[in-house]
């Protein structure tokens, strides 16, 4: 007759299979996408039930070989773990059907294959999944942590990346930049890009006085110990050193259209107050228009927005709002003179792909024109393919001669749907274009 | 009316004027403009027909517009992929290419007849009015025995462009279709309006 341990045991063990088995089914519900978008992803899904799998046999083989009923207990705790990752990997079934087909437009999909050349220098299996959250987030490279500790070797031979996008936006070209932004967070990890920053700062005995200062001031205002602050200050530093990364890769390959996105969508949500893992967003605008004073930009913005650039231009001179946490003053003291190092680690991660005035100069007039007649700004009139960044760009400055140039703008660009459907069109025209030339 | 040859294509193709260029783009390659029309390729979207759980479709009805749209469903396919049309499967595609007509000219779409020989006809909607801009819905119907593979960006229909006797100056602004840049589904705003005119003229018949 069965113990209760071995009853309790056979339940998990079952639970466990017939979970693994729904989510193979999942993924076996369609035809594998090979050679495109969301193959590598599906491989790394099949790999981690897989694992989980040989993991639920050991355990069986390791309850039926336990000893007494202690053991037999242990095996059951391990057990249940399974279960507990089996139940977090159900997660993914948003994405296994997003990795099938995405439901945003080619242009987009398009365009963010070339945010992927630009920002990770590499090919990338991105799978773009709606989100019942109101944001936009990156898991770079699923299941990495469950599957090391599972003793297995991560089995995508192209990287696979997750990004999360509001589910009511799916034609919202605007707000769609900040993928840009997302995908740097995987072209830091990638490239090591916040540590080739600590390692080209150039006063770093400075940056380490500030840090110093800074723990000062959180064990007078939090109490606790040196070190515990000291690594906590460094964790908090380290998040914003990535955000401001990822800020200055999107408006560095993106130009003013992500000082213009990043607006629209942050500034409704955040403003001079920091957080653990965000700088304040006053902040962040300051030094997005430091990147684009340093690149050319500004008489453009001043040009094309002037009442609404003013407007971003008096947000980020407005200071932080830390309160009784000083040391978040502290540690944008740090950010600011780390600033120019990121500028150039930027710049030399970008090289060629870094947006250059001249190059969307040479087209604005002849773009503007078409989009002032409704023309599918895809194709110049030499024949050539217009660069997916001017068309963005030129849409942005043609929102706001249409919409007004005024800060709620941007509510109302952002809300005009069928001129971003327009753009994303003209992006997928130009692609195609391009591809074609080159056959 | 005069239809344009090629040479006059070419020329109206790169007029330096916007206002009076006609717009074709992108056009993949030169020989896409011919003797006196202008191959047109099969875009990326579509809208399929499917049987609907309401009763009908009733122009009548306040709800019309819900009905219509419940009818389709979007499809995306990309180029390099195919989309099988089924003997006697309707569905809306577009042209690869957007289309802007200067008020000096008109234009009729015309399906290729090498697909027409397959069962496939194009468009019935054929005739494109002076300045209109976007891409241009087909109707693709496949009346053969034999499902059809479409693929997107292969030519499938030809745009014959004809001059008018003299520039419109009347231009009817149709925001329902403004620039569109994929198939759209029917819109019958109008007839809508004019069946309430017309129910009105039956009742008041009805009372003589």
């Amino acid at each position: 007759m069965a113990t209760d341990a071995a009853r309790d045991f056979a339940l998990l063990a079952a639970t466990a299979r017939r979970s693994i088995d729904d989510l193979r089914r999942a993924v076996h519900a369609a035809p594998p996408p090979r050679g495109r978008r969301g193959e590598h992803f599906l491989t790394v899904v099949e790999a981690a039930l897989g694992a989980l799998e040989a993991g639920v046999a050991d355990r069986e083989a390791e309850f039926a070989s336990a000893a007494d009923e202690q053991e037999q207990r242990a095996v059951i705790r391990s057990m249940r773990r399974i279960n507990y990752d089996v139940m977090g990997l159900h997660e993914v079934s948003p994405w296994i059907e997003s990795a099938r087909g995405s439901k945003l437009a080619l242009g987009l999909v398009y365009f963010v294959d070339e945010l992927v050349f630009a920002l990770l220098k590499a090919p990338a299996d991105v799978v773009m999944t709606p989100s019942g959250t109101y944001m936009y987030s990156t898991i770079h490279k699923p299941f990495e942590d469950p599957l090391t500790n599972l003793g297995v070797a991560y089995p995508a031979a192209v990287l696979p990346i997750i990004v999360s996008y509001p589910v009511h936006e799916p034609d919202s070209l605007f707000l769609h930049l900040i993928i840009a932004h997302e995908l740097g967070h995987s072209a830091i990890a990638e490239h090591n890009l916040d540590q080739e920053v600590y390692r080209r700062d150039p006063n770093p005995t400075g940056t380490r006085d500030t840090l110093s200062q800074a723990v000062a001031e959180y064990l007078t205002q939090e109490g606790g110990t040196p070190a515990a602050a000291r690594g906590r200050l460094r964790v908090i530093l380290r998040h914003w050193l990535a955000e401001l990364i990822c800020d200055a890769l999107a408006v560095g390959f993106l130009g003013p259209s992500y000082l213009l996105t990043a607006a629209a969508f942050g500034a409704p949500f955040d403003g001079p107050e920091p957080s653990e893992t965000h700088p304040p967003l006053t902040l962040r605008t300051h030094l997005l228009i430091e990147r684009l004073t340093s690149w050319g930009w500004i008489p453009l913005l001043q040009a094309g927005m002037p009442e609404t650039f003013a407007w971003m231009l008096e947000t980020s001179t407005r200071p932080q709002q830390a309160a009784h946490r000083t040391y978040f003053l502290r540690l944008e003291e740090a950010i600011r003179n780390l600033s120019k190092t990121i500028e150039d680690v930027v710049s030399a991660h970008l090289g060629a792909d870094l947006f250059q005035l001249d190059a969307h100069a040479s087209n604005a007039d002849e773009l503007s024109a078409l989009l002032e007649r409704d023309i599918l700004p895809a194709q110049l009139l030499d024949r050539s393919p217009a660069s997916r960044r001017s068309i963005i760009l030129s849409g942005w400055m043609h929102a706001f001669a249409k919409h007004g140039d005024q800060p709620v703008a941007l509510a109302s660009i952002v809300g005009d749907r069928d001129q971003q459907r327009f753009l994303t069109k003209a992006l997928e025209m130009s692609v195609v274009l391009e591809r074609w030339a080159t056959l | 009316m005069t239809l344009l040859q090629h040479e006059a294509l070419v020329t109206a193709l790169t007029e330096t004027d916007f206002d009076k260029r006609l717009v074709v783009t992108p056009l993949l390659e030169d020989d896409q403009v011919g003797e006196a029309s202008i191959d047109l390729r099969l875009g990326t979207e579509f809208l399929l027909l499917r049987r609907t759980l309401q009763a009908g479709v009733d122009v009548g009805d306040p709800g019309f517009q819900a009905q219509v749209d419940d009818l389709y469903e979007k499809i995306v396919t990309p180029i390099g992929e195919g989309l099988w049309l089924h003997p006697q499967q309707f569905a809306l595609g577009a042209t690869f290419e957007f289309v802007r007509l200067p008020p000096t000219l008109g234009a009729y779409v015309l399906g290729r007849s090498s697909w027409g020989r397959l069962g496939l006809l194009v468009a019935t909607a054929v005739m494109v009015q002076p300045g209109f801009a976007g891409s241009l819905t087909l109707e693709l119907v496949n009346e053969g025995d034999s499902p059809v593979l479409l693929y997107p960006g292969l030519t499938i229909a030809q745009l014959a462009v004809h001059s008018l006797h003299a520039q419109t100056a009347f231009t009817k602004a149709d925001p329902t279709y403004r620039a569109p840049t994929g198939p759209q589904a029917a819109r019958l705003a109008k007839e809508q309006r004019a069946l309430e005119k017309i129910s009105k003229l039956g009742e008041s018949l009805t009372r003589i």
